[in-house]
């Protein structure tokens, strides 16, 4: 008995699909043949798969009739005009209707609202809005008049259907208004609508994405009137929420304005950590703005509580952005920020130099608040080499331009101060120290120091 | 058996000039693509789906795609393999959301092959849970049924014999016997090893045989 017969009739139907496709080797390839040849059963087996395999292939059958393929040709033109030309035209729409209403008085567009169908719109309202937030400190009387006429829109809605999509735009609606209202200025309006929105959150249904909106829009006023303590939880809250709603670029940007209300309320190091916490989500986007604002304020809050040798770290990658995406004035922050941690490592002349540049910079360009925080920076180092004639100088210069600025009195007095301590060469560090910290508190509005601010 | 190459002939609807027409939005090339691909890619996405309706969806789903996100080809592989993919996995996807279906292979091993729904799926009606025949094509073509011969009839059969099959089977074959598919194809396609994927079309095809068997002496015409 040679090993060929012991080939069996199940061994050999399993091995039918190998040897149609050329899976068997040289030796079982001829075992198997020599099977089909010898056993008839398996032979008509093997014809009956065979059969059945080729009938298979009938089933190919091309059943597209015509009407069908013209209907799946035109996806070829309707899907271009129904994507981005139909949003287009329908934008055009919108934007017609807004100007037409914005050409009559504010009285006679509550009435066009109120007594014509076609401007009661969900879309003209939304528009409204994202207009009237696009332009925000730009104009800040047209984008007043935008919120205004959004929240008229969709109070009337409002009346007739209070379901959670109303109130959604609702809450977003008085939340930008009271946006528009703190950029003019007029903080008791703009707190009174935003007790409207918060009223709604809290009496309605409301999505997490608009309730995060009016938290973080309220937050602004509160860091603008310099309550701090107010706005910090509001944007704590706000963060978590985007973070529900999986809105990456509003967690950065909100994290951003904690980090600087943080760093204005004297806390560097609370500040340095929220930012740090938000990194990963930076590179997540890769949008270099937002990665520059957030690295640029961590290495700035880092330097401001101590710790220059962690903002070091950050130097090149902050370098790197720049060179892409900063303007002017943003490498001058960067190289104060470069400057300050010039000193912390004992190399004053490159940091004088770093100082001087930016100053001069400052000068050119009129911000003189920010000429008196460098110039304060600047008179550390002079301080540190006793460069006595320097000093004095430098304080001649800065009481003008603290004047000029109609600073704090107190600040006045502490600068006067300081140019008698010079007078008597006792001026130390600590001194001008303190009187960076009037300066700080001395400003009108609540800024990032040599941070850069949120804004594209 | 000398199987002949079932591919679809291919001509004119590949290449990098194809890619361009398209995006020129060229109706003639989309006619041409479509035409070579449609009834197929309804015939791959009944191997996951419900219902002939499901697959036009799919299909009509990936035209779509393929319209709005050509751009996104990056000509790595083939238009047919970009579709396909995009088929395969918007079928399964529809597939395991269609849960009125019942899974037949949840009946019956992979292993055995046993169906015991045999009783229910007779020629004559499709009373099964599963799938429709697809042979029948729109209606305009379906033959009246004076004209219906031994051939059609097993035609039929053998459709329900493959919607009988648990999924894997029922994929594998499609693609291997029905569209003709190379096993390098298939494999590729369904990310199996090539071993594996025999063992499927192999099983396959030897259940589809007994089915359509099965299924022709039920047959009250017979």
């Amino acid at each position: 008995m040679t090993i060929r017969d012991c080939v069996t009739c199940s061994q050999f139907r399993d091995e039918i699909t190998e040897y149609l496709e050329e899976a068997l080797s040289r030796e079982e390839r001829e075992i198997f043949e020599e099977h089909r040849d010898r056993c008839v059963p398996c032979q008509d087996y093997f014809g009956e798969l065979a059969d059945c395999i080729e009938g298979l292939e009938r089933l190919r059958v091309d059943d597209l009739s015509p009407e069908k393929e013209s209907e799946l040709v035109a996806l070829l033109n309707k899907r271009e005009r129904s994507g981005h030309e139909r949003d287009e035209s329908r934008r055009g729409l919108i934007e017609g209707m807004l100007r037409e209403l914005m050409s009559h008085s504010p009285e006679q567009r509550m009435m066009l609202i109120e007594n014509s169908d076609r401007f009661k719109s969900v879309e003209l309202c939304e528009f409204a809005l994202e207009r009237g937030f696009e332009l925000g400190a730009r104009e800040p009387a047209q984008a007043l008049e935008l919120t205004n006429l959004a929240v008229l829109i969709v109070d009337i809605f409002w009346v007739e259907d209070q379901s959670a999509v109303f109130s959604d735009l609702r809450v977003r609606a008085y939340a930008l208004r009271g946006n528009a209202l703190r950029i003019s200025s007029d903080f008791v309006g703009a707190a009174r609508s935003f007790e409207m929105a918060r009223e709604l959150t809290s009496s309605h249904s409301c999505g997490p994405s608009a309730k995060a909106t009016m938290l973080a829009l309220q937050a602004s006023l509160h860091g603008e009137q310099l309550e701090f303590e107010r706005s910090l939880p509001l944007l704590e809250e706000a963060t978590t929420l985007y973070k529900q709603t999986g809105e990456t670029v509003e967690v950065v940007r909100t994290s951003l304005v904690k980090a600087m209300h943080l760093a204005n309320s004297g806390k560097s190091e609370s500040a340095a950590q929220s930012l740090l916490e938000i990194l990963q989500y930076v590179d997540e986007l890769a949008v270099p703005r937002l990665s520059l604002a957030v690295r640029h304020n961590l290495a700035f809050s880092l330097v401001a509580s101590g710790r220059s040798d962690a903002a070091k770290k950050h130097v090149p990658e902050i370098k790197k952005l720049h060179m892409l995406v900063g303007n002017a004035v943003d490498v001058m922050r960067f190289k104060w920020l470069e400057g300050q941690i010039a000193v912390d490592s004992d190399q004053l002349k490159e940091a004088e130099e770093l100082f001087v540049e930016v100053k001069q910079f400052f000068v050119e360009k009129g911000m003189a608040h920010d000429v008196a925080l460098v110039s304060l920076d600047l008179a550390v180092v002079y301080l540190r080499q006793q460069r006595v004639a320097e000093l004095k100088a430098l304080a001649s210069e800065m009481l003008t331009i603290f004047r000029a600025l109609r600073v704090h009195q107190e600040t006045l007095a502490a600068l006067a101060f300081c140019r008698r301590a010079l007078d008597v060469e006792r001026m130390t560090v600590g001194l001008v120290n303190e009187l960076a910290g009037y300066l700080e508190k001395a400003r009108e509005r609540a800024r990032f120091g040599v941070g850069l601010s949120v804004a594209e | 058996v000398a199987r002949t190459n079932l591919r679809v002939d291919l001509g004119g609807v590949e290449g990098p000039e194809v890619i361009e027409a398209l995006l020129d939005r060229d109706e003639e090339v989309f006619a041409r693509v479509v035409r070579a691909h449609h009834s197929s890619m309804v015939r791959v996405a009944m191997a996951y789906v419900a219902s002939r309706e499901s697959a036009e969806e799919v299909a009509q789903e990936v035209w779509t795609v393929l319209v709005e996100g050509l751009h996104q080809f990056q000509g790595k592989s083939t238009l047919k393999t970009w579709l396909y993919g995009i088929l395969l996995n918007r079928a399964k996807t529809k597939g395991q959301r269609e849960s009125r279906q019942i899974q037949i292979s949840s009946f019956e091993s992979e292993e055995t092959g046993r169906c015991d729904l045999l009783e229910s799926a007779s020629c004559s009606e499709v009373r099964s849970p599963g799938r429709a025949p697809w042979v029948w094509g729109n209606s305009s073509r379906a033959p009246s049924p004076e004209a219906w011969t031994l051939q059609q009839e097993l035609d039929v059969c053998r459709a329900k014999a493959i919607a009988l099959l648990p999924d894997r089977q029922r994929v594998v074959i499609t693609l291997r016997d029905i569209e003709g598919w190379s096993s390098h194809e298939v494999c590729e396609a369904l990310d199996l090893q090539p071993t594996h994927q025999r063992v499927l079309l192999h099983r396959a095809r030897v259940r589809v045989r007994e089915l359509v068997q099965e299924l022709s002496k039920r047959s009250p015409r017979r």
